[in-house]
């Protein structure tokens, strides 16, 4: 994924100029105004239509709604943003990014709620330091509070 | 045309060792060149490097007998969390970054990064923020909760005193930094090549870097959303991860591992990148497996993003997510065994040069096995469920970033010394530096597998007389001493060489193969006189004995400068391009320095000063006068930009 | 792959996808813009783990939240969309004007949706939900508090932007700076719309 297309053979790079080179004729990517708008009002039926569903629960609403949702998103990505007739690099920087957000999502979801867990006890603020598991909280725990002579003896406490 | 390039310009320039000459401190301050901030970066990381192993020598020190009570146990605390946080964020990250940072652009042949103000800031924000958090033991006590600084220990009702605080808001500065630093390297190495530098004659230390940067850029936002919802915990009083409020303390574990295993890449992937630099050059052969190399760190990368949880194996994330999660991190042993018998092929039948930066490549390559084998172990579940938060992790995790990612830096930074300062480390202490430092190191952290194989628990402060812990604590203390010793005999080394009257370093001592070492020991303000063009993945090598002839004891150079565009068209066909590189190489002029990066960075430290004082009045005037700063200078940026 | 030459192959060739014509600044940009996503994510993330929780405490989000009202809200950063990709193209035809009361219009609609955010945030702090008062509180107020911050920084960005345009700064051959203001004001554009459906929407 980290591959910056190495595919593509050679791009020389620019030089080192940041500023001098580039500078692509206006006309030659962008799209002219009318067809923004027409792309604005397709945005606006859309979001119409997502506060619509919202209004009938027989339609399904997970799969209407994320539909809809990623159909603006590509919308606004593709023609707002330029990445339809931009180099395929900035998609991929997008899509990269995307495919992680959307991946951490998603196993965040699975890992929280697959598996079962016991609910966390209720914590008694402050519990008494130096007690508690073994492992990794008791030193920091435990240095929290002790003195000395108390702290020597909370590896014993713990066993 | 290889001459052309060698040609010392007769510069201006001392070598930057030398602070003598009227008053420097502006220069490197308002500095935007690549190569001094790199300098500073290496400067910078070793001072805190030295502040990691003072520190780690103390937490050896208090384990070196049972009971032992050098230390306060609070203090031990500190010291142990502040020895991995500078390590691995102060210490090693950005010597890495200052590495990248003087030697990618010259690597690529280009003049400067390419956002060189950017570059200033990400150096300037990662200083004030290491000062920031090493602040902490001077204001109120430093982070005491370990460096992953697992929820709730970190939460208020847990931690009242400012630790964690300066903890989060530091990590948090250092993260801006990565990101802003990473987002430069990939545009620089995307964008600033020499005509004719194809990704697959990316010099492998260029390509780690890039595939390093994209894991900071993916990785970091992570940590970052932890640390900000930490610090609404701590601070406006929401309970994210405290459990009496209903938050869960296991997202913490997600969000800091989601970051904390490319994390662990970022730091490893640059010293790989490294070796696989001087393995080459100093076995007289082309790498071995280039393409396999480049793609394993790809493939290392990229499935370092699915395998966080396999830190997480205790927190009882059930049978699927465990065997998935480990199936993914036994993975991660195919390319990184790849890369290892890779390095040895390039050993192989090679006409060794044993100086220096090869004993230490070689030291990474051994080292680094025992750390990839004892990580593999621990990929395991049911291993795991055993090894973990024992002694055992700590000598895995020092095998890797110790064994594996100081001794590939050290191996760089002998290898680029010569190009950096324009004289040479001294061998003979070079050696005496290595060999203490890898008897030091082994003698520290192989006993701590047996520790933790006998149960002895991380992180704990003291242990008792009976339980067999005795012996190997006191070896691996003993090792740490030698330790210490042999990072003493570098840092005096590096004086020597300062000391030492300047010696005329050829443009190639080591007679290696890419840019770098066409251009001048130091380099000039620019870099190179002329843009090179590259032709092949070793371009001071191919041209070596064209004919077959001999004598090639001196290499030819296969480096064109574009200075001549009628030659470039002849070779390449391509006027139109040749001619505009040409002109652009002239055209090309380095930005002024510029003092506002500097204050933007430190109008950011202020604020986050802010957000860790209680009492309004200094809340208030630390909050303003950063947002002045940062006001200021991001206008005085703009303007220099936009003139 | 007809570039893994080792040997003396060719230094220059053009590439299809044309790295070399790319911009420096807007590479940057999108480079930023995809950690920006991974950033998004997270927060989206840190709120759906605590999903079961939000719908079993009180308020229910559906309870508090307005529909109407956000896709009002919604509206707003669409047509600023729009606003912007026409400033973005009158300064490309060297209408600078335009493009300069173009990229104005954008700033405020920005603002107007931060009012709008206002506004919302101290409606439902009369109903109780604050930063402390539970996990939906603290979780919704983040996640769209960030979002609103990203709006914040990108009115003062524009308004930077139509300062420089006033003064004739953009041009069909120099403006860059007002397309990659332009990429960030639509990242969070496209960031509304993926916190409109999954916080408020989905059911």
């Amino acid at each position: 994924m980290e591959r910056p297309h190495p595919a593509q053979p050679v791009p020389h790079g620019a030089s080192g100029v940041p500023g001098t080179h580039a500078a692509p004729s206006p006309e030659a990517g962008h799209p002219g105004a009318g067809r923004y708008v027409l792309v604005f009002i397709v945005l606006f039926i859309i979001t119409a239509a997502e506060v619509a569903v919202t209004y009938f629960p027989e339609i399904p609403q997970l799969p209407a709604l994320m539909t809809m949702a990623v159909l603006k998103f590509g919308l606004i990505a593709a023609f707002y943003m330029h990445l339809r007739f931009d180099s395929r690099v900035f998609s991929a920087f997008l899509m990269l990014g995307l495919f992680l957000a959307v991946g951490m999502l998603l196993s965040f979801l699975a890992l929280f709620t697959a598996h079962y867990r016991e609910p966390y006890e209720p914590v008694v603020e402050q519990t008494q330091p130096g007690t508690g598991t073994p492992a990794v909280g008791t030193s920091a725990v435990s240095g929290a509070t002790g003195g000395t002579t108390g702290g020597v003896a909370t590896p014993m406490a713990g066993r | 045309m290889a001459a052309q390039v060698a040609v010392p310009v007769p510069q201006q320039e001392a070598s930057p060792l030398e602070l003598r000459r009227e008053w420097y401190g502006w220069q490197w301050l308002a500095t935007v060149d690549h190569k001094k901030i790199g300098i500073m970066y290496i400067a910078a990381s070793l001072a805190f490097f030295l502040i990691g192993g003072f520190e780690a020598l103390l937490v050896r020190t208090q384990l070196i007998s049972p009971l032992n009570t050098f230390l306060h146990p609070d203090l031990y605390n500190q010291v142990f969390t502040m020895h991995a946080t500078t390590m691995i964020f102060l210490g090693v990250m950005p010597m890495s970054v200052g590495v990248g940072n003087y030697v990618v652009p010259l690597m690529i042949g280009a003049a400067d990064m390419a956002y060189p103000r950017l570059n200033a800031f990400s150096f300037w924000l990662f200083f004030f923020g290491g000062i920031f958090l090493n602040l902490s033991f001077v204001m109120g006590g430093a982070p005491n909760t370990g460096w992953f600084a697992y929820a709730p220990l970190t939460e208020r009702p847990f931690n009242p005193g400012t630790g964690p605080d300066f903890w989060l808001l530091g990590l948090q500065l250092l993260g801006i930094a990565s990101i802003a630093g990473a987002v430069n390297f990939i545009v620089t190495i995307l964008k600033m090549r020499a005509p004719g530098m194809t990704f697959m004659r990316l010099p492998l230390f260029t390509w780690v870097t890039l595939i390093t940067s994209f894991l900071i850029i993916f990785a970091f936002p992570s940590i970052t959303i932890a640390l900000i919802l930490l610090m609404f915990d701590r601070l406006a009083g929401t309970s994210f991860f405290l459990p009496s409020g209903g938050g869960d303390p296991l997202l913490w574990q997600h969000l800091f591992w989601f970051f904390g295993h490319p994390e662990v890449y970022i730091m490893i992937l640059p010293a790989m990148g490294i070796v696989s630099e001087v393995l080459p050059v100093f076995s007289r052969k082309p790498i071995f497996g280039y393409s396999f190399i480049a793609y394993s760190s790809v493939a290392i990368g990229f499935l370092g993003f699915t395998v966080w949880a396999h830190h997480m194996f205790v927190t009882g994330l059930g049978e699927i997510a465990n065997g998935a999660f480990a199936t993914g991190s036994f993975l991660i042993g195919v390319p990184t065994g790849v890369k290892i018998f890779n390095w040895i092929g390039t050993l192989w039948g090679g006409s060794l040069r044993f100086r220096t930066p090869l004993l230490f490549a070689c030291g990474f390559i051994a080292n680094f096995i025992i750390g990839g084998i004892s990580g593999i172990t621990l990929a395991s579940p049911p291993v795991d469920f055993q090894q973990t938060d024992t002694y055992y992790v700590v000598a895995h995790i020092h095998y890797v970033l110790f064994g594996g990612s100081i001794f590939g830096l050290f191996a760089g930074l002998y290898y680029w010394w010569p190009k950096m300062f324009g004289r040479f480390l001294n061998e003979g202490l070079g050696k005496a530096h290595f060999w203490l430092q890898m008897v030091g190191f082994n003698l520290t952290f192989f006993p701590m597998h047996w520790l933790g194989t006998e149960g002895m628990p991380r992180r704990i402060y003291t242990y008792f007389p009976n339980q067999g812990f005795e012996l190997w604590n006191l070896v691996a203390t003993l090792g740490s001493y030698l330790l210490g010793i042999s990072i003493l005999i570098f840092v005096v080394n590096a004086f020597l060489s300062a000391r030492r009257p300047a010696e005329v370093v050829p443009d190639n001592p080591w007679e290696a193969a890419t840019l770098e070492w066409s251009t001048t020991s130091p380099p000039p303000a620019h870099n190179f006189d002329a843009v090179p063009v590259v032709y092949s993945r070793y371009p001071l090598w191919e041209d070596r004995d064209p004919e077959g002839a001999h004598g090639a004891t001196a290499p030819r150079t296969n480096v064109d400068a574009v200075s001549h565009p009628a030659d470039d068209v002849a070779a390449t066909g391509e006027g139109e391009q040749g001619a505009h590189q040409g002109g652009a190489a002239h055209a090309f002029h380095l930005p002024n320095p510029t003092i506002f990066p500097v204050i933007l960075a430190f109008g950011l430290v202020l604020i986050a000063f802010a957000l860790l004082f209680a009492p309004p009045v200094l809340k208030i005037t630390f909050l303003v006068s950063g947002l002045v700063y940062g006001v200021v200078s991001v206008y005085g940026w703009v303007r220099q930009v936009s003139d | 792959m007809a570039v893994v030459t080792r040997g003396h192959g060719e230094p220059l060739a053009q590439s299809p996808t044309g790295l070399e014509s790319l911009d420096v600044r807007k590479l940057g940009m999108w480079a930023f813009l995809g950690s920006e996503c991974v950033f998004f994510g997270a927060l989206i993330a840190s709120y759906f783990v605590y999903r079961p929780l939000i719908l079993a405490g009180d308020p229910k989000p559906h309870e508090v939240l307005g529909i109407n009202f956000t896709a009002l809200l919604a509206f707003i950063l669409l047509i600023s969309s729009l606003t912007m990709v026409l400033a973005l193209n009158a300064i490309q035809h060297d209408r600078r004007r335009a493009g300069a009361y173009w990229l104005l219009a954008t700033a405020v609609l920005g603002t107007t949706f931060l009012g709008g955010q206002a506004y919302e945030f101290t409606k439902l702090a009369q109903e109780g939900v604050t930063l402390s008062s539970g996990i939906f509180g603290q979780c919704f107020l983040v996640l769209t508090g960030f979002h609103g911050t990203h709006v914040f920084l990108g009115v003062i960005w524009l308004l930077a932007c139509f300062a420089r345009a006033m003064r004739g700064g953009f041009n069909s051959g120099n403006y860059i700076g007002a397309e990659i203001a332009g990429l960030y004001w639509h990242f969070v554009d496209i960031v509304w719309v993926a916190i409109f459906t999954l916080i408020y929407l989905i059911p």
